[in-house]
C-alpha cells in the first residue's frame, strides 16, 4: 500500500464496514500525457517518443524539452513502451489477468475512472494501474487494449 | 406510439402478446409519451457462467442487443413533441451470481461488462439515455461512481416503478423495512446512507445461502396464460385478478396515498421473472394494477405451447395502455 501514490484514490481494506470505493480521477491537461484524446494502441514510434518526453519531464508538460526531471525514464519505461507497441501484448487479459505488465503495475486494477471531460461515465470501464508515479489508464474494445492515457499521480503521503 | 414500438419489435423479433390493459383510470394519458420497460437481464461473465454451474444464462443476448439498437433508432426518430424513454428495471448485472462473497472493492461489474460489450454499449448508448433501476442482484453498484445515476424507483404520472424486491421484504419482514419504504415511496425523501445500508443488509439476508445454480426466481417455467397475436390488440388481454405481490403492491400504493398524497394507479416491477398484468377494481371506481414486466432469464410457459420458452419480455406504457410482449428470434 505504501508504494502506491494515487490521484484521488481511496483504497480500503476494512472488515465489516464498507470502505471507500477506489477510483482514479483524470488530472488537468498539464499533468496528462495527452491534452485531448488518449494515445491509440499499439504505440507507434511517434507516440512512444511523445510519451517518453512526458515521462522524462516528470509528468509535467510545462517542463517538456526544458528539463529532464527524470533522466532515467527511458531505462525504466522503454521496456514497457516496447510491450505496448506489440499487438500481441494488448489483449485485455494481459493487463487484468496475466502478468504481462506485473513488473510495472503490481497493484490492483482500478475500474472506476472519473473523467469530467466526458459527457457520461463510460459504458465499458477502463482499467487504471499505477507504477507509483503515474496512473496508466487503458480503454479497451472487443477485449483489446485500445487507448492509453498517462496521468501524473498525486502522492497520498508526503514522506518526512 | 404503441404501434410504432410494435413495428420496431417486429423488425427484429417474432412478437406475441402476453398481456394488455387499456384503461383511462391509469392516468398516463399522453399519446406521444412512450415508456418502455426492459426487465431483469442478469448478465454474468463468460468465465463465471462456465465455472459456476448455473443452469440459466441471459436469454437471447444477440436479440436483446438488436432490440436495444432498434429502440435507439425509434427514440432518435421521434418528432420534437414525442418522447420514448427506456427503463431497465433492475438486475441488469448479476453481481451475486458473479461473485458469491461480495467484496466491496471487487470489480465484478466491470468484468461482466467486458464480456458483453455489444449489449452493454447499446444499452448505455448516450443517444438512448436508458434509465436504470438497481435490482437486488446489482444493488451494491449504488456506491460506485459510474452508477451514481442509477435509481431505486421512478415516478411516472400515476405510476411507481420499482425493481420489486421491496415486496419480498414487505411480505417477509414487515416490521423491519419502514425506513426503506419511506424513501422508496416518498417523492421528497432522497435515500440516505442509513436507509441504503438497511436495504443492503436486507438484500444480503435474502441472498444468504443461495447459490442460484438451479434457478434464480422460479424453479419451474413461469405461467404466462394464453398469449395472443399482435394483429389486433384488444382493450384487455390476459389480465389477471390476483397474483404474487399484488396485495403488497396495493398496500404500498395505499400507504403512498395516505402518507404522501400519491395517487398511484399502477406499480411496474420486474424481479419475479413472471410477466403478467394484475388488476383489481370495483364498482366504486377503485382501480389498481400491478404490471410485472417479466425477464430475460429463466423460462416461461404459455397456455397451448408444447414446451417452455425462454423469457424474453418487454413492456410499454403509452396513452393509458400497458402492453407486455414475448419476443423470440425471427
Amino acid at each position: 500500500m505504501s508504494r502506491l501514490t494515487t490521484a484521488a484514490l481511496a483504497l480500503l481494506l476494512s472488515g465489516c464496514a464498507p470502505g471507500p470505493v477506489a477510483y482514479v480521477a483524470v488530472r488537468e491537461a498539464r499533468f496528462r500525457s495527452e491534452v485531448k484524446a488518449a494515445v491509440p494502441l499499439p504505440l507507434t514510434s511517434d507516440s512512444r517518443e511523445r510519451l517518453l518526453k512526458f515521462l522524462r519531464a516528470g509528468g509535467d508538460t510545462d517542463r517538456i524539452g526544458s528539463e529532464d526531471v527524470e533522466p532515467d525514464a527511458a531505462k525504466r519505461y522503454l521496456p514497457l513502451l516496447d510491450l505496448l507497441s506489440d499487438p500481441a501484448n494488448l489483449a485485455l487479459e494481459n493487463l487484468t489477468e496475466k502478468g504481462t505488465f506485473q513488473r510495472w503495475f503490481p497493484g490492483r486494477r482500478i475500474r472506476q475512472v472519473i473523467d469530467a471531460r466526458e459527457e457520461s461515465p463510460p459504458a465499458l470501464d477502463p482499467v487504471a494501474v499505477t507504477d507509483g508515479k503515474y496512473w496508466w489508464i487503458f480503454t479497451h474494445h472487443q477485449k483489446k487494449l485500445s487507448t492509453l492515457l498517462v496521468v501524473k499521480a498525486i502522492p497520498r503521503q508526503i514522506r518526512r | 406510439m404503441h404501434d410504432r414500438l410494435l413495428e420496431t419489435l417486429q423488425s427484429v423479433a417474432q412478437v406475441r402478446l402476453v398481456a394488455a390493459l387499456r384503461d383511462d383510470r391509469i392516468g398516463f394519458a399522453g399519446p406521444k409519451d412512450l415508456r418502455i420497460f426492459i426487465p431483469d437481464i442478469h448478465l454474468i461473465s463468460e468465465k463465471r457462467q462456465r465455472e459456476g454451474g448455473f443452469l440459466y444464462s441471459t436469454n437471447y443476448p444477440d436479440l436483446l442487443t438488436r432490440l436495444v439498437l432498434a429502440l435507439t433508432r425509434l427514440k432518435t426518430e421521434c418528432a420534437e413533441d414525442e418522447s420514448a424513454l427506456v427503463y431497465q428495471i433492475g438486475d441488469f448485472l448479476d453481481l451475486w451470481r458473479e461473485s458469491p462473497g461480495l467484496d466491496d472493492q471487487l470489480d465484478a461489474a466491470a468484468g461482466i461488462k467486458d464480456d458483453h460489450e455489444d449489449l452493454v454499449t447499446a444499452l448505455l448508448d448516450r443517444r438512448l439515455k436508458t434509465r436504470f433501476l438497481l435490482g437486488n442482484h446489482d444493488f451494491d453498484l449504488y456506491r460506485w461512481p459510474a452508477y451514481g445515476a442509477w435509481e431505486r424507483r421512478y415516478y411516472l404520472p400515476g405510476v411507481l416503478m420499482l425493481h420489486g424486491d421491496l415486496f419480498d421484504w414487505v411480505e417477509a419482514l414487515p416490521d423491519q423495512i419502514q425506513d426503506v419504504v419511506v424513501f422508496l415511496l416518498s417523492p421528497n425523501v432522497p435515500p440516505n446512507d442509513y436507509a441504503l445500508g438497511q436495504m443492503k443488509s436486507l438484500i444480503r439476508r435474502t441472498h444468504a445461502g443461495r447459490n442460484y445454480r438451479a434457478f434464480i426466481g422460479n424453479p419451474r417455467p413461469a405461467a404466462l396464460g394464453a398469449l395472443g397475436t399482435v394483429d389486433a390488440i384488444p382493450e384487455r388481454w390476459n389480465v389477471q385478478s390476483q397474483g404474487k405481490f399484488f396485495d403488497s403492491a396495493a398496500r404500498c400504493a395505499a400507504q403512498g396515498k395516505a402518507d404522501y398524497g400519491l395517487d398511484l394507479k399502477a406499480v411496474v416491477i420486474g424481479h419475479t421473472h413472471q410477466a403478467r398484468i394484475v388488476v383489481r377494481e370495483n364498482a366504486a371506481g377503485d382501480f389498481f394494477a400491478l404490471v410485472d414486466c417479466g425477464a430475460w432469464i429463466e423460462e416461461c410457459m404459455a397456455d397451448g405451447d408444447s414446451a417452455p420458452s425462454p423469457n424474453a419480455q418487454i413492456a410499454a406504457l403509452c396513452a393509458n395502455e400497458f402492453r407486455i410482449y414475448q419476443l423470440a428470434p425471427r
